[in-house]
């Protein structure tokens, strides 16, 4: 029994040490799952939301475009569809009427705008009636965390039948974002722009396309290239076939 | 002292054990988080877009059943496409969706007890003609993941338009719904076209509670070709038809003096006319997007319909502005210049060309100088022209007058009539005033009716009064069934009418056509234009022909009140645009 309190009592310094460092990795494991936890789990809630954000306006945009009579010729980055007037005050459908080969729906006009504010990409409802005095006007953020929306023309003239559009998205599920502010631009940023902490993501405007997707970390006053991350733009090229049949020849509003 | 030591020792052991066992959990809860996360997504946005597939399909049925004209005939319950007939609105909110193909059989019997019996040809507007989802319907086995079902309620009715000059057009309204397992979840708290689901008994009043996705489109189908009697487009072949260089085919109508001075086209005069459309059509002002759109149609009406699309290749891409038809293979080639609509079928049954019949004068030799001179006598009428036959030598050159007025020894006023019954080769393809020409001054209407083969150069046919309806070119259809060959060539612009269906046209070179061409196959290998004059609308008869139906209009429908959207702010309401 005595021998036994002996042992029992006090650990030898080979046992400490060992225990100790069991301990010491057993701990660091736990702190460095913990951090991998965290990090997954961000990147994970920032994946599905920049995934249902391009999903989402990728539906918007295919829908609005199918539906379009028209595509004005982009100003400043904004993408602005004209629609039928397909509803009437109470929004029921309005039943379509044929006058020659002029098919119509209500009188009046419906413009739909897309367009970047800010860090949010927004969807804009512009309902006007016949002499043109605007009866609803609905702006709503479809998407957030957008670093850039380019609209481009790839035809000349009018009828425009074919738009480009490319929206890209702060890629913070691959980076933690932390408590920087993410930037953006079409060149590599300068010191003076932002501070410590900050991203920087160089976005669609770039006048050099390979340099897209670069993503840059301030540190000590300047920025220093991360890596390039391609995955968050989110390219629409919208054929638009029949634009002019749509406006011109069959539709009216 | 010795069991204190030995608990602690194997508390240690539970310690590490509870933080193997929390770490490997919060390991298990990721991947399930993750999983959940991508599944939701994918389930989302397959059904999504399953439901916007099942009522495309309802569209395409619709489509298919206008062209083929089986949706006016009441089809015996239990055949696989069953288009029904109501005499009473659909109710509100129409249509109703049904689940399963069982419960739409039933429910399509108890609800529209009054089907009429008889097929009506046009329905009025308060009829609707409808396909059940039963005939929509795509079932996966139970208990699989993703969506277990797609189906798609269709209606066609003409919604009180009236029938345009091409036939009735129509409406058609299609709901596609997807089954949507996955739990809807608003983790972003944004407005989402997806967040639209609705339980089944939300949707059709009772049944399983299933959450459903929901789209409807409306789309307005209009006639393209005419289901008169005689119908005429720029170009119509029986065959393949294959353009090798950029041409441009569009049209004018040569009555509207006012865009095209003496009604002759010119590219300024189409172009500025275009753009006068244009301004019009973006003004705002409905009085003038009424005339702009008159106008874009008449600018826009260079149409093409291919019988047999077997073998035709637009290579680079014409520019067609007008719409193009067609039956057969989907066409090789490049369709991004086409203005129009593309569609298919092209239903119509092409006219044969038969010989001239009635009292035939001999074709005088030529002169001298190998000139045939045609003095036209007075008091021909386009039902009875002055007809003459006999084969032609090789580079005979015509020259056609109109009757003259004994005392003022001018042309008499109007159109005076010719017809040749041309029992050999036509060839008027020379270089020189003797050397196969044609010439017939500005009164003059002539039409030929060749049974052999056919050599057209523009720069050698003068068509006085410069309408293509004033110089016709008929291919007669050899009863053997023998092959013919009509070719069109040379730069000079080529003002007239090619009718030859059982010719095999080849247009070369790079002169214009003013007019239209119909033949077996066509091949454009110049870079010649066509500009189908639609003054020939009324004068020319290519083919007969049933509607084929192209997409006047294609809208989605998110103003169903039961289908609404979470705000920010987690509140629901309707979708309206």
């Amino acid at each position: 029994m005595k021998i036994d309190k002996n042992i029992c009592r006090a650990f030898t310094l080979v046992e400490t040490m060992l225990s100790v460092g069991c301990a010491s990795f057993i701990l660091a494991a736990v702190v460095a799952a913990g951090v991998c936890l965290q990090k997954s789990f961000a990147a994970v809630e920032g994946y599905s939301n920049s995934e249902g954000s391009q999903l989402r306006v990728l539906d918007y945009i295919a829908m609005d475009c199918r539906r379009a009579l028209t595509v004005l010729p982009p100003v400043n980055n904004t993408l602005t569809l004209k629609l039928p007037v397909y509803y009437d005050a109470n929004n029921a459908p309005i039943a379509p009427t044929l006058s020659g080969s002029t098919l119509s729906y209500g009188n009046g006009s419906v413009t739909i705008n897309y367009k970047q504010s800010g860090n949010n990409f927004t969807r804009e409802v512009i309902i006007q009636d016949s002499g043109g005095a605007t009866i609803s006007d609905n702006t709503t953020a479809i998407a957030t965390n957008v670093s850039s929306f380019t609209v481009v023309s790839a035809t000349s003239g009018t009828p425009i039948s074919n738009v480009s559009c490319y929206i890209m998205f702060f890629p913070t599920f691959l980076h933690n974002t932390g408590t920087g502010t993410w930037r953006s631009g079409g060149s590599a940023p300068g010191g003076g722009t932002g501070v410590n902490g900050d991203w920087y993501v160089i976005d669609t405007t770039a006048s050099d396309p390979s340099t897209v997707g670069n993503v840059y970390f301030q540190s000590g006053g300047s920025y220093s290239l991360v890596e390039n991350v391609k995955a968050t733009t989110v390219y629409c090229n919208t054929f638009l076939r029949n634009a002019g049949a749509r406006g011109s020849q069959t539709l009216i509003n | 002292m010795k069991t204190n030591s030995i608990r602690t020792q194997k508390g240690s052991v539970l310690l590490v054990a509870l933080l193997t066992i929390t770490i490997l959990t919060l390991i298990c809860a990721t991947s399930l988080y993750i999983t959940t996360q991508n599944a939701t997504a994918g389930m989302q946005t397959a059904s999504w877009q399953q439901a916007l597939t099942g009522a495309e399909s309802g569209v395409d049925a619709a489509m298919r059943a206008l062209n083929t004209g089986v949706w006016t005939v009441p089809v015996p319950s239990g055949t696989p496409v069953s288009w029904l007939q109501a005499n009473t609105p659909l109710p509100t909110p129409a249509p109703p969706i049904y689940l399963t193909e069982s419960r739409a059989a039933s429910a399509a019997t108890t609800s529209f007890a009054a089907v009429s019996p008889t097929p009506s040809q046009y329905p009025a507007s308060n009829q609707y003609n409808y396909l059940p989802s039963s005939a929509l319907a795509l079932s996966v086995q139970p208990g699989s993941e993703g969506a277990t079902g797609v189906s798609a309620w269709v209606t066609i009715d003409t919604a009180g338009m009236s029938p345009g000059s091409n036939g009735q057009w129509y409406r058609i309204r299609s709901t596609g719904v997807a089954n949507e397992p996955a739990i809807n979840r608003n983790a972003l708290g944004y407005l989402d076209l997806r967040f639209n689901q609705r339980t089944h008994p939300a949707i059709a009043g009772s049944g399983i509670n299933v959450s459903q996705v929901t789209r409807t489109i409306e789309v307005v189908a209009q006639p393209t070709t005419t289901t008169q009697s005689n119908g005429t487009m720029g170009i119509v072949t029986r065959n393949a038809f294959t353009v090798g260089g950029g041409s441009r085919i569009d049209s004018f109508n040569s009555t509207d003096t006012s865009n095209f001075p003496n009604g002759q086209y010119t590219l300024t005069a189409w172009q500025s006319a275009w753009q006068s459309a244009q301004n019009d059509l973006q003004s705002g002002n409905s009085t003038l997007v009424q005339v702009g759109t008159n106008l874009a149609n008449e600018l826009s009406g260079g149409n093409v319909g291919i019988l047999n699309s077997t073998g035709s290749n637009l290579n680079n891409g014409p520019y067609i502005y007008g719409s193009l038809t067609y039956s057969g293979p989907a066409l090789q080639g490049k369709t991004k210049n086409i203005y129009g609509t593309i569609s298919t079928p092209f239903n119509a049954t092409v006219n044969q060309v038969s010989a001239p019949t009635g009292t035939a004068l001999p074709l005088p030799a030529p002169a001298a100088n190998g000139v045939i001179t045609i003095n036209i006598p007075a008091g021909t009428t386009e039902g009875a022209p002055v007809l003459y036959q006999g084969s032609l030598p090789q580079n005979a050159s015509f020259v056609v007058n109109s009757p003259l007025d004994p005392a003022t020894h001018l042309p008499l006023p109007g159109t005076a009539y010719v017809e040749f019954s041309v029992t050999g080769d036509l060839y008027i393809a020379g270089n020189g005033s003797t050397n196969g020409t044609f010439t017939q001054d500005s009164h003059v209407n002539t039409a030929f009716y060749v049974q052999g083969n056919i050599a057209l150069a523009g720069g050698s046919i003068t068509n006085g009064s410069g309408l293509a309806q004033n110089f016709i070119v008929y291919g007669v259809t050899p009863q053997d069934g023998s092959a013919r060959s009509a070719t069109v060539s040379g730069n000079g612009t080529f003002i007239g009418v090619v009718d030859a269906p059982a010719y095999d046209i080849s247009y070369t070179g790079n002169g214009n056509v003013v007019g239209a061409l119909l033949g077996n196959t066509l091949n454009v290998s110049g870079n010649g234009n066509l500009h189908y004059d639609e003054a020939l609308d009324s004068k020319l008869g290519f083919f007969s022909s049933a509607a084929t139906y192209s997409f006047a209009s294609w809208f989605e429908d998110t103003s169903n009140v039961n289908r609404k959207a979470v705000d920010q702010n987690g509140n629901y309401k309707a979708i309206v645009y």
